[in-house]
């Protein structure tokens, strides 16, 4: 069991380019510091059989298998830079592990039982972080989201188009279409909605949260004692003396109940929680230097009652709810607390999948790139040769769940481009990995480890591994939509090179 | 604007509209793809353009579905599995909820009906349900739970295409008829109505569609899609290809090149003809087969189906203001040229508009929207059928022929918004009149038009059996019409005399249209209607200042004179055939205070004499018999406005002529006693009153020698049996008992045939022992309602006393002679059916 450092070296060995030098993953608990990691997921790479399944699995909230990378061919994988053709037969399986989770500082994941390893995160990218930016001003998380919009209008516009050459055509459109982000900002929505929403609640519940009186026992006065109840009298009766004054002892107390007033219930509980994550998220958007202000001044706003409400609930013992909270009566039926309980749940359900986004961008942007080839080698076969063109396409169905894992599609891209070349008809499969087709479909087995897609008998592409230089391996490196960003060049030359003839 | 994705599936070039925020104004309306068809992939259908490439992908073994045809195993049509039922609501809801996710909001679906043959007219099928019903529930079937608040709205092609004409403004303004042509894969036709229509009266009237599901459409190969696909088939099989199954399961070139249209024109809707996808299939071995360019064809010529020439004639000469004609095609103008200057030449005079699918699509979205916003802005109507009732209508003279005619219940060119519910108004006009004493109400229905009906009727089997009163009822049909469905339901309330209506107690409370039988129901003509009194005002103003001051008098002081008075007022009018009450005991009708008023007076008056009649009895009072008859024969003579304890009380003193009773009114004298006899059979009412009746009196003549004529007997026997209700259900308690009356009258009438009569009172009543024994059968018919074998209309016997009735008949004046003759037939099965509804 091998750990890559990072998906970039990964792919640039297993495409030949750059030999890497991988960490050996040994039994029991390891501590991986961050500098022998960098800043960006490593991959996880065995010989088959070597984890038993359902392993590896990330711990912590996000509790998970980890998804395997495409193929099974070794390809020039752990070829120790020889290159020894011996070495190339035997078949690997790797794994894809996430990126930071929220602002975790740590992440653990079991390779297999008994094998653990915990990876320093602290320098690896938030969601928030500055230093990811994109060149032209667009933060990531903003690409990924627009990587969403363009992923999750395919299944709707090869299912609507008439045919499938007008479908990519469409998706040529939604790719380039410049406003497709313009005012996307769900976190930012959501916050200014639940500001407008629950101004009134959050002042009111700041003024008077709900209290019950409770009871405890507690050793009273006899003066003092209001009333008594079964406890106090087994207590009063365990006690030696022959009447109330001798059972009380010296210091004439008696263990009796007491009354007393307490916000520390669930469904304040709820409430921090929510004001926390609510000053959290808040924090987090506010932190984006382009907002529009007057949201900012909403969301400041917000934040601030947000703030006020945690440190009054923070100052009277009341802590933060966890996941899973079954709702009680007040969380359910009381004004107040039934607006707050259920913008708790949307508030968390957006960052949640914000969060998983986030981890799985990887998957995004190799599935994303798989219908950008697609795209290419279409728009490629149209140009270069009226007879040329799709001849059977596999449906491309959205997630009944997205994203899953960072997938969008259901299943990847399949079709089969078709070339009159001298008079005949030349096919050209083109498939990208998939998730749901490396189950079922054993022939997806000889793909080469890492590849994103194939096309035809040779060609394939590799993401991550911008050195490479055999022109007739697509392969691109950094973000689409980002300032200097050479996917469509590349892909689009590895497209002619797949159309045309004379190979 | 609601948020709806709109699919055209015409069989021909689909189209789709919706709302998607990434594609421009232009490209909202879009085609699906020529002839699009439907697969299964791993547990989902695909729809469109998709599902073809998928199943090329698959490989040849691919099972293809077209969606037209999906679209017509979901309205239920055909024998088809489950799951290709479920296919099509399945692949459109997948489309919807990729729709909604992606929006974020729920999207709903509008799917774009064809007025043909399958949908457009409300036949109900197997199920109980029309097909467009049936297409409904598979729908909402398959809306998957988390679209729960997605709607599902149907809208006509034809009215979608009228609506796109009139969006670009050339229709006009004025009301009229438009035809409207689809050239789809098959050629159908409908006519539709541009009328003004206002929700109320201060509302201003703007000009609607109006749809009536009256269509037509033309056999499969008369259609010029058809026409022209078999052309090209022509063509490419004299090319030498012999794979035209393949060529037409895989590819889209045939569809492409019966067209006609340009390349150019079909980029627009964004096909490329010149695609290799159209000319390659794949072949069983795995490999890929590639056709030849498409050919070029000389296209023969054009002809109209010959129907179609024959309604486009008639609707230019013979309907009023035939507005214009629209020949709709999905696929544009070119294919259609040709024809349109076929039907050019037939309709002259009359503007002929163009409908593309974009347009139709467009418009038909529209209309989703508008349906079920606003009742006051309809985004069509819905024609009403007329229905109508059939009513006996007999003349004033009784012995005049009856004869029928029919009622309005849902008027001519009634028209309501879509999507509603049609309720019939109150109307007095409408209002008839059920016979007493019939159990099933017999309803002849007809809808629809002049030389078109679609009769139906209601009876026994179709389960209106209604609670038998002893007087007439008023009622008054009401209708409920969906017209979606074409379902009326027929619900009858019963207007009651104190103003107020309600249901017709009844086994069910509505009958449906589909239910009600498509023949006539077996007629009751073995069973005559209750015999009864009609009210008259006159006699009830003659009569009410007596009841006033026997009102007025205390209870000791009514006057014998008063009573004589009483007597002779409700005397005179039986004479004269008016009455005063009903036989539901109950002054006339007239305005509900005024009713209520009488009948508080009719209890308060028949009270105190009934009091007086008591009290003399208590106190043994010695009165002669003139003085003691006074005492209970005004209230006897009125009927059933009589009260019980009378009853009770006449036969107490029959029963033990020895007591107070018995002898305070002279049971002794016949005078007397023919007055309390003849009283009781006016008055008697309840069900323990007649048992005494029928058991002891009868069962006391019996032993007797069971030989005498008793007219004091036969007025106490017979007078209910042909008027009162309870006394079928006394009768049919016990055989015994029935059989005990019949022999009674089996032997009256055997005497009045051998001429002998009762000799009492001084003279011999023939006429009005021949009354009572006619009136006495009328009642024994009605046991036939619960046991017709007791009285079986096929017996020898039953024979034999018809002829003997009619054969006495020779006895009784006119009235007598009309009696017999009209209840005779009734002893045989061949007595009128009463259970018509009449008018008045």
């Amino acid at each position: 069991m091998w750990l890559y450092r990072s998906f970039k070296e990964f792919s640039s060995e297993a495409a030949g380019v750059e030999v890497a030098k991988p960490i050996k993953i040994c039994p029991g608990r390891r501590n991986i510091p961050h500098s022998n990691i960098g800043d960006r997921p490593p991959v996880i790479v065995a010989k088959p059989g070597e984890i038993p399944p359902n392993y590896p699995r990330l711990e912590g909230r996000h509790r998970q298998r980890l998804p395997r990378v495409f193929g099974r061919k070794r390809g020039r994988l752990l070829a120790d830079g020889t290159g020894s053709e011996k070495d190339f037969q035997e078949n690997l399986d790797a794994w894809f592990v996430p990126w930071r989770v929220g602002v975790d500082r740590a992440m653990v994941i079991t390779v297999k039982p008994g094998t653990v390893f915990v990876l320093d995160v602290t320098c690896w990218p938030t969601l928030q972080d500055k230093r990811v930016h994109g060149e032209a001003g667009r933060s990531r998380d903003r690409i990924l989201r627009r990587a969403a919009k363009v992923l999750s209008a395919a299944p709707h516009a090869f299912a609507t188009e008439p045919s499938i050459g007008a479908a990519y055509d469409r998706m040529e459109k939604v790719w380039g279409k410049k406003d497709l982000d313009a005012d996307d900002d769900p976190q930012g929505d959501l916050l200014v909605k639940q500001a407008r929403q629950l101004k009134g609640v959050l002042e009111d519940l700041g003024a008077r949260p709900r209290a019950v009186l409770r009871t405890e026992h507690r050793m009273l006065k006899l003066q003092t004692v209001r009333r008594t109840d079964a406890k106090t009298l087994r207590w009063l009766s365990a006690q030696p003396g022959r009447n109330t004054a001798e059972r009380a002892g010296a210091r004439q107390r008696i263990k009796a109940t007491k009354r007393y007033e307490t916000v520390a219930t669930l469904e304040n509980r709820v409430l921090r929680a929510f004001v926390a994550l609510t000053a959290r998220e808040a924090k987090n958007w506010l932190s984006n230097l382009d907002a529009d202000a007057v949201k900012k001044e909403r969301i400041e706003a917000h934040q601030l009652r947000a703030r006020r409400i945690e440190s009054i609930l923070r100052a009277r013992g009341v802590t933060e709810a966890r996941h899973p909270v079954q709702p009680n009566f007040p969380l359910r039926f009381d004004p107040r607390y039934r607006e707050i309980w259920r913008a708790w749940l949307e508030l968390r359900a957006r960052s949640f999948a914000a969060e998983l986004e986030w981890m799985w961008q990887h998957r995004t942007f190799m599935e994303l790139l798989g219908l950008r080839a697609a795209m290419k080698l279409h728009q490629a076969a149209h140009v270069q040769t009226g007879d040329a063109g799709s001849l059977a396409h596999a449906p491309v169905l959205g997630t009944k769940s997205p994203p899953n894992q960072g997938h969008y599609l259901a299943a990847g891209v399949r079709c089969t481009f078709g070339t009159m070349c001298n008079g005949s008809l030349r096919l050209i499969e083109y498939r990208t990995s998939d998730v749901a087709a490396a189950k079922t479909d054993l022939s997806q087995e000889d793909d080469l480890l890492g590849v994103v897609a194939t096309a035809g008998p040779h060609p394939v592409i590799w993401w991550d591994a911008q050195k490479i230089d055999i022109d007739s391996e697509g392969a691109v490196g950094e973000l689409p939509w980002t300032r200097g960003h050479a996917w469509d060049a590349r892909l689009e030359r590895w497209a002619k090179i797949v159309i045309s003839c004379d190979d | 604007m609601t948020n709806f994705l709109t699919l055209d599936i015409n069989g021909w070039l689909d189209h789709l509209f919706d709302n998607d925020e990434e594609t421009g104004p232009d490209e909202k309306a879009r085609a699906l793809g020529f002839r699009s068809s439907l697969f299964r992939h791993e547990g989902t259908w695909l729809f469109g353009a998709q599902a073809l490439s998928a199943a090329r992908h698959k490989g040849p073994d691919a099972q293809l579905i077209d969606a037209i045809e999906a679209l017509a195993s979901a309205a239920g049509h055909g024998e088809s599995e489950e799951s290709e039922r479920r296919a099509l609501p399945t692949a459109l809801w997948q489309l919807v909820s990729d729709e909604s996710r992606r929006a974020d909001a729920p999207v709903n679906l509008a799917l774009v009906v064809p007025d043909g043959r399958y949908l457009g007219t409300p036949k109900i099928g197997k199920t109980g349900k029309t097909p467009l019903e049936v297409l409904h529930h598979q729908l909402k079937e398959a809306r998957p739970t988390t679209l729960t608040q997605s709607r599902i709205e149907l809208v006509w092609r034809s009215v979608a295409a009228l609506h796109a004409v009139m969006n670009q403004g050339s229709v006009g303004d004025k009301p009229g008829k438009v035809l409207v042509i689809s050239v789809n894969r098959r050629i159908f036709w409908t006519v539709l109505e541009l009328r003004h229509w206002s929700p109320s009266d201060n509302v201003t009237s703007s000009l609607r569609i109006v749809r009536s599901p009256v269509m037509d459409d033309c056999t499969d190969h008369e259609g010029l899609t058809a026409q022209r696909v078999s052309t090209v088939l022509t063509e490419l099989a004299s090319k030498g290809i012999d794979d035209l199954a393949a060529v037409r399961k895989w590819t889209r070139s045939v569809e492409i090149a019966a067209t006609g249209m340009s390349r150019d024109s079909l980029a627009k809707i964004g096909i490329d003809a010149s695609a290799i996808e159209h000319r390659t299939w794949p072949t069983s071995d795995g490999a890929w087969k590639m056709g030849p360019d498409a050919p070029s064809i000389e296209w023969a010529k054009t002809s109209l189906p010959s129907k179609l020439a024959k309604r486009i004639e008639r609707f230019c000469n013979q309907e009023e203001d035939p507005l214009a004609i629209i020949v709709e095609s999905p696929v544009g103008i070119e294919m259609t040229e040709a024809f349109e200057s076929l039907v050019r030449k037939i309709a002259a005079g009359v503007r002929i508009f163009r409908a593309k699918g974009a347009n139709v699509a467009k418009a038909a979205s529209e209309l989703a929207n508008a349906l079920g916003r606003d009742p006051n802005v309809p985004a069509w109507l819905d024609e009403v059928a007329s229905i109508e009732l059939e009513v006996h209508n007999r003349g004033s003279d009784d012995s005049q022929e009856s004869i029928t005619q029919w009622m309005e219940v849902i008027p001519r060119k009634q028209a309501i918004p879509a999507g509603e519910l049609y309720h019939s108004h109150p109307d007095a006009s409408r209002q008839v009149k059920l016979a007493p004493g019939v159990e099933h109400v017999h309803l002849h229905l007809r809808r629809g038009n002049e030389g078109a009906w679609d009769e139906r009727y209601s009876g026994k089997n179709t389960g209106h059996t209604i609670r038998p009163s002893d007087h007439v009822r008023i009622v008054e049909p009401r209708a409920r019409v969906r017209p979606l469905s074409e379902e009326v339901r027929i619900e009858i309330v019963e207007h009651l005399p104190d103003g107020k209506e309600e249901a017709l107690a009844a086994s069910r409370s509505s009958i449906k249209w589909s239910d009600m039988a498509k023949a006539p129901p077996f007629a009751l003509r073995s069973i005559p209607e209750l015999y009864i009194f009609k009210t008259s005002i006159e006699a009830w103003r003659d009569l009410k200042p007596l009841l006033q001051q026997v009102v007025e008098a205390d209870v000791g002081e009514i006057s014998n004179q008063l009573k004589n008075k009483l007597y002779k007022c409700t005397q005179k009018q039986w004479r004269e055939r008016k009455f005063p009450l009903g036989s539901d005991g109950q002054p006339p009708r007239m305005d509900p205070q005024q009713h209520r008023a009488s009948r508080i007076l009719l209890r308060d008056s028949s009270d105190k004499l009934l009091l007086d009649l008591e009290a003399k009895i208590s106190r043994n009072e010695q009165l002669g018999s003139i003085v003691a008859n006074r005492l209970h024969m005004p209230l006897t003579w009125l009927f059933t406005g009589c009260p019980e304890r009378t009853v009770e009380i006449l036969l107490e003193a029959l029963m033990h002529p020895n007591d107070n009773a018995g002898r305070t009114l002279h049971v002794d004298n016949e005078f007397s006693a023919w007055s309390i006899y003849s009283g009781i059979g006016r008055a008697v009412r309840s069900e323990d009153a007649l048992r005494e009746i029928y058991d002891t009196l009868v069962e006391e003549w019996e032993n007797r020698g069971g030989q005498k004529q008793d007219k004091f007997l036969l007025a106490a026997v017979t007078h209910p049996m042909a008027r009162r209700v309870a006394v079928r259900k006394v009768l049919n308690e016990s055989r015994k008992r029935f059989q005990r009356v019949k022999r009674f009258l089996d032997k009256q009438l055997e005497n009045l045939v051998k001429g002998i009569h009762d000799p009492r009172l001084g003279k011999k009543q023939k006429r009005l022992e021949l009354r009572y024994v006619a009136m006495g059968y009328r009642g024994l018919c009605q046991v036939r309602y619960a046991n017709p074998d007791w009285f079986s209309v096929d017996d020898a016997s039953t024979k034999d006393i018809c002829e003997k009735l009619l054969e006495a008949s020779g006895v009784g004046g006119d009235f007598e002679k009309d009696l017999v003759g009209k209840s005779a037939p009734y002893l045989i099965g061949k007595g009128e059916d009463p259970s018509m509804p009449s008018g008045f």
